[in-house]
């Protein structure tokens, strides 16, 4: 890596991108002060990796034309939409993952990485801890780990996270996070997307790479999850998150029905001390909002969950506020029994991921209730348990997916 | 006379007799036209059933995913759609044949009459049934939004919409094939409009003491720094 600072020069997006080593894209930097300044972070945080190591910094289609310092890096324009909230693969050039694994490609880098992190919070050990193990230890994918407070990542917690785990074997709970690392192998296989039929539909790289034999590992970053933007609206979320997972689902359901025991996989770094523990949370809302849907949403209900489920769901609604629990088990049968009912289409995919978000409120719920008090590491152990159910409950999916017109009581 | 009486008796027992006799080739060659009609319905029905499962259509059409066919009618498959579809066709066109078979003014003037309004007719069926599927389609889009926003009213929201799409494709079915006339636009404006109150009578009088404890709660706060959200979903 040379190690002067040096002035990039405008280069053509058209045009084919240097030759480098690294390719880092900045898609949480967008001002060209942002975008200085995460360079400097990156190209510090990339020292001593290796001394001849050339890197590419990728940003926005216009940044070519920036007077960015790039630290001894060069600039590479890449026409790239913002990134998703979850690492998948879409099929439009301008999609994050895509347009870097393009670029990657063209530039003939041996790792890339995807820094969503925000400047203010990106420090040099992110860019470091994606990368290191891709450079030094011939890993494929690094996914992030992030300092997780107890009510961080909820989504994740209860569906994206269980729910992989227990389909594809690998224990990474860091999927839907905004920082990744990738080596080249990865951009091989997935940037080649408009020739690839598998890639007309989402994508979801973790378990591609599973499904592809690739190394995994995490890296502690050491930063907290970026916030979601305040204006979220979770049946969005559900429709763009859970749809395209379950889409994925059931494009790989010959790999995952082979799968029988999940194992962890090579972390790095060490996570900081847990933080304070978490205070008392109003969930009455949630609780409120699960019973008004239990009221109104029987008839499509009914369709989805079998009768058992229903009646468990009755008796949630009776019981006091402050006792409100549900169940492990019943939670994994609900989320398979919507994916089933996603891959069967029995109704519309949108209302079937809208029907699904009370439910979810009503996890929240019970989570908040068990887990207020307790530090992060203890909210992690309840995690854990949710993820040893998901397991242990996933021969009923199987059962279901292969024979969905059996009896199911 | 008695003979002239006998006479008249017997000259139109005659003609009845005669009249039966020339009616029943005709009946006899509608029903062969019916029998006909249907056996080759039925295998005609079979052989595009089988093709079609044959050809995986259901998945193919699920798979281009515009037509979401299979979301919108939970009990029926496309492929069954297509099937029954040619089959009764088949058996429309069989039986018309077969009234053709009487060859009388009567029976001619009969199936051009049913054959120059059958556009009609299909078209006002094919409203009913895309009213059906819309109204179902609609009203529970409706309350799983409004259930997902938590308003108590979901369900009569969700009832009102159901009843104001089943309404107002009837109206545009009936008016299509020219049933009732201003009567039917008047009733559906009645309708239409009644309903629309209805709901606004519900949702209003439903909403007049949360709206109230709102405003109340809105004056009498005081100034407050936003508290952030602890849950974060994604």
């Amino acid at each position: 890596m040379t190690g002067e600072a040096a002035v990039a020069t405008p280069v053509d997006p058209a045009a084919e991108p240097p030759r480098c080593d690294i390719l880092v894209q900045l898609a949480g930097c967008r001002t060209a002060d942002e975008i200085r300044e995460g360079t400097r972070r990156v190209v510090d945080g990339l020292r001593g990796l290796g001394d001849d190591l050339t890197i590419g910094i990728a940003c926005g289609s216009d940044c070519g034309a920036l007077s960015v310092d790039a630290g001894g890096a060069a600039i590479v324009p890449v026409d790239a939409a913002p990134p998703e909230r979850f690492p998948i693969v879409g099929a439009v050039p301008t999609d994050a993952y895509r347009a870097l694994f393009d670029a990657g490609r063209r530039s003939g880098a041996r790792a890339m990485a995807l820094i969503g992190t925000e400047v203010d919070q990106l420090t040099p050990g992110v860019a470091r801890a994606l990368l290191q193990p891709i450079i030094a230890d011939d890993f494929d994918v690094v996914v992030p780990v992030y300092d997780r407070q107890v009510y961080d990542g909820l989504l994740n917690a209860a569906i994206v996270y269980p729910l992989t785990r227990a389909l594809y074997g690998r224990r990474i709970p860091g999927q839907l996070g905004v920082d990744f690392g990738f080596s080249a192998r990865v951009a091989e296989r997935l940037s080649q997307g408009g020739q690839n039929p598998r890639l007309r539909r989402p994508v979801w790289i973790l378990p591609q790479a599973i499904a592809d034999d690739m190394r995994i590992c995490q890296a502690v970053l050491g930063v907290r999850l970026p916030a979601p933007p305040d204006s979220i609206d979770l049946a969005t979320v559900f429709a763009q998150v859970l749809g395209s997972l379950f889409v994925d689902m059931e494009q790989r359901a010959p790999f995952w029905q082979r799968v029988q025991r999940s194992q962890a996989v090579p972390t790095f770094g060490t996570a900081a001390p847990g933080r304070a523990p978490a205070g008392p949370v109003d969930v009455r809302p949630m609780i409120e909002s699960f019973v008004n849907a239990f009221r109104n949403l029987q008839r499509v209900w009914t369709i989805l969950l079998p009768p058992a489920t229903l009646v468990a769901l009755k008796r949630l609604t009776l019981v006091e506020p402050e006792r409100f629990r549900l169940p492990d088990d019943l939670w994994a049968r609900i989320v398979y029994d919507f994916a089933l009912g996603h891959r069967l289409r029995v109704i519309n995919r949108d209302h079937l991921l809208g029907a699904l978000v009370p439910l979810y409120l009503a996890w929240v719920a019970s989570y908040a209730l068990e887990v207020q008090g307790a530090t992060p590491a203890a909210a992690d152990v309840r995690i854990e348990r949710l993820c040893a159910a998901f397991e242990a409950e996933k021969p009923y999916l199987v059962r279901r997916w292969r024979w969905p017109d059996r009896f199911n009581p | 006379m008695w003979n002239e009486v006998q006479q008249a008796l017997h000259d139109s027992t005659t003609q009845v007799l005669t009249g039966l006799a020339r009616l029943l080739p005709g009946l006899l060659a509608l029903l062969v036209a019916v029998l006909l009609s249907v056996l080759i319905a039925s295998i005609v029905g079979t052989l595009v059933r089988r093709a079609l499962l044959g050809v995986r259509f259901d998945e193919k059409l699920a798979a281009w995913g515009t037509l979401d066919l299979p979301a919108w009618s939970q009990t029926r498959s496309p492929t069954l759609l297509v099937s029954r579809f040619v089959s009764w066709t088949i058996i429309v066109i069989g039986a018309l044949i077969g009234i053709a078979a009487f060859d009388t003014t009567l029976t001619s003037s009969l199936v051009l009459h049913v054959f120059g309004s059958l556009p009609n007719i299909l078209t006002a069926l094919l409203l009913l049934v895309i009213g059906h599927f819309l109204a179902r389609f609609l009203s529970r889009g409706v309350l799983i939004n409004a259930v997902n926003m938590n308003l108590p009213w979901a369900g009569l929201l969700s009832m009102g919409v159901r009843w104001l799409v089943l309404v107002l494709t009837t109206a545009m079915a009936l008016d299509h094939v020219g049933i009732g006339g201003n009567i039917v636009s008047l009733a559906f404006g009645i309708l239409f409009g009644g309903i629309v109150l209805a709901l606004a009578l519900a949702v209003g009088l439903g909403s007049k003491d949360m709206v109230a404890r709102s405003l109340e709660k809105e004056m009498k706060r005081a100034p407050e720094e936003p508290h952030e959200q602890p849950f974060r979903h994604i």
